[in-house]
């Protein structure tokens, strides 16, 4: 474990600094280009970038499912290769198999495997941690449905318990927005909120702007290379949008508030304090 | 018919002590190959199932070359197996070849080398149909030793690993991000498919082995929502189409490879239709009486 913990005690410290990272595919070996950015314990930093702008691919790599070649990633100061189990990957939806005979237990409980060790099946005792979990995601109630048998924002939620279950303090979600309505975004936000309250860092990729503009610390916005980080009142820009998404997000500007608008009608949204 | 009828229909072929043998080679075999092959099933492997099936040909009949009918016959499929598991798996490690692909190439390739050299000998067809289809009843007791080791080294490593291999198989990104062996794994369990293959090659062979993975494993998927509880059932399944498809075989004189097949096929057939919730019968009555999408909520 990172020797600076500095979670609850609220004490500054860095949690994942990625250095010059490029990474890929076979065929696509530069997915992602020399990607800098810094990330303080505890903060919330919502990824944006349209479809193939290698928010995914940015991901794997910070958790170990694809090799850098260049650059370096680093996980409360350490090598991400000798410390990536401190990582929590929640996949893109289309990445899980929802009709694979697993309970929603069963997928929490995955969670645990390093606790458990090799050989072992778990006990009672395993069992009633993963309870507490899902009572926390509010999702006792559904413990023992297949996962395919759930709505899409309780899927996430099981996904997010499982991190849990994992203890990881950074937690990356692959657009966990992504085709759930309004009161299940709400409900993801929610063990969001409380995912902040134990100082887990959060990265998550979403298409969501203006949910992105006000809940998150910082914001990342990439297509291949990253073209701004920063809070939301410096990074909305017009400029960085249009180089970003083309002509489909337009800001207007009334009074003090921005109002962007894309055509997407789902991420239209607000953001508060442009000065 | 009395129950004594019954009783006396059942044990009347177990006086001949190969048609015992017989029975619990092909009972073990449907249990420990609905064992293996319940990750068949949830990963989407049948096709690489059925090659494996295939590409142990070779194997069996460079040793027939060498022994004949009595050669090393199990060693050499067991060779060959693993040989074309870890093959195949090494082939699909990076992005280089579709899977299919390549399970398609390796298979047709090794099958033919199979062939070519069973047909360099003159009196090969009796035995190559052995090969292929099976030959239950000729079972030998140190051929139910090797499998009883066998079957019982694959059932304990899958109860000793079964959590390992389920993240590898349900989520591999998990599996990497908890530093689990992945690549391992994913060729322990193609060894073991390969294992269960050679295995049972002499109750249904070659040609149908791919039933014996698939079909119990898919029925007993059709009833439960956990995968150890989809290996129990399936065992169950397995083991009881063996049993009912040799008695079957003893009875109405057909090939008792084929009759297992049969037997299972029709079991899957009726979960398919009346399976609880999930048949298609019950679907279909369900949507008309309450004339809505049974999926919402
Ligand atoms: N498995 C893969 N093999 C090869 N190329 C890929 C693979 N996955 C993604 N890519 C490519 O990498 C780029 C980035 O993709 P991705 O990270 O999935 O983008 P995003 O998640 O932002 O939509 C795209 O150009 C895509 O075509
Ligand atoms: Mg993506």
């Amino acid at each position: 474990m990172g020797s600076e913990s500095g979670l609850a005690g609220g004490r500054e410290c860095t949690a994942l600094v990625v250095e010059g990272l490029s990474a890929g595919y076979e065929g696509a070996r530069n997915a992602v280009r020399n990607v800098s950015f810094e990330v303080g314990c505890g903060e919330r930093v919502a990824v944006l970038g349209p479809n193939g702008a290698g928010k995914s691919t940015l991901f794997k790599a910070i958790v170990g499912l694809i090799p850098h070649h260049t650059g370096h990633i680093s996980i409360h100061g350490e090598d991400c290769r000798t410390s990536h189990t401190m990582v929590g990957y929640v996949p893109q939806y289309e990445e899980i198999d929802w009709r694979f005979p697993v309970t929603v237990r069963d997928v929490v409980m995955m969670g645990k495997l390093r606790q458990l060790g090799w050989l072992r099946w778990p006990g009672r005792r395993h069992w009633d941690e993963v309870d507490e979990i899902l009572a926390r995601v509010g999702m006792l109630d559904f413990k023992d449905r297949q996962i395919g048998q759930l709505s899409g924002g309780q899927k996430r939620r099981v996904f997010i318990a499982r991190a849990l279950a994992q203890d990881v303090d950074i937690l990356l979600l692959d657009e966990p927005f992504s085709g759930v309505d309004a009161a299940a975004e709400q409900e993801i936000m929610d063990v969001l909120e409380q995912l902040r309250q134990d100082g887990v860092t959060v990265l998550l990729a979403t298409h969501n702007l203006g949910m992105a503009a006000t809940e998150f610390d910082r914001l990342l916005i990439l297509n291949g290379q990253v073209i701004a980080y920063g809070p939301p009142e410096e990074v909305f820009t017009p400029d960085v949008l249009a180089e970003t998404f083309g002509g489909r997000v337009t800001l207007w500007h009334e009074d003090r508030q921005v109002l962007m608008l894309s055509d997407d009608a789902c991420c239209a949204g607000e953001i508060g304090g442009a000065k | 018919m009395s129950a004594g009828d019954v009783i006396e229909l059942l044990v009347e072929p177990l006086r001949y002590s190969f048609i015992l043998r017989g029975l619990a080679a092909s009972v073990l075999v449907g249990v420990v190959s609905a064992v293996v092959g319940s990750f068949v099933v949830v990963r989407g492997m049948a096709f690489f199932g059925d090659a494996l099936a295939h590409s142990i040909l070779p194997g069996v009949a460079a040793a027939y070359l060498v022994g004949g009918p009595d050669g090393p016959l199990f060693w050499g499929g067991l060779a060959a197996g693993v040989a074309t598991a870890l093959g195949i798996g090494w082939l699909t490690r990076g992005d280089h070849i579709k899977e299919d692909t390549a399970i398609g190439v390796v298979f047709a390739g090794t099958f033919a080398l199979g062939i070519a050299i069973i047909s360099t000998v003159r009196s090969y067809s009796a035995d190559l149909m052995h090969i292929l289809f099976g030959n239950v009843l000729g079972v030998g007791d140190d051929d139910l030793r090797l499998m009883v080791a066998f079957g019982g080294l694959v059932v304990i490593a899958v109860v000793l690993l079964y959590k390992e291999l389920l993240v590898v198989s349900f989520d591999p990104a998990l599996a990497h991000s908890l530093r689990l062996p992945v690549d391992a794994l994913r060729l322990l369990l193609l060894v073991l498919i390969a294992i269960t293959i050679v295995a049972s090659l002499q109750t249904v062979g070659v040609a149908l082995m791919v039933a014996m993975l698939v079909t119990p494993a898919a029925t007993a998927y059709l009833f439960v929502r956990r995968l150890h509880h989809m290996m129990m059932l399936a065992a169950v399944i397995g083991a009881f189409s063996s049993a009912v498809g040799l008695y079957l075989s003893y009875y109405v004189a057909v090939a008792s490879g084929a009759a297992i097949v049969l037997v299972a096929t029709g079991i899957f057939v009726l979960a398919f239709l009346f399976a609880p919730g999930r048949g298609r019968v019950w679907a279909l009555v369900g949507r008309r009486r309450l004339g809505r999408d049974p999926d919402r909520a």
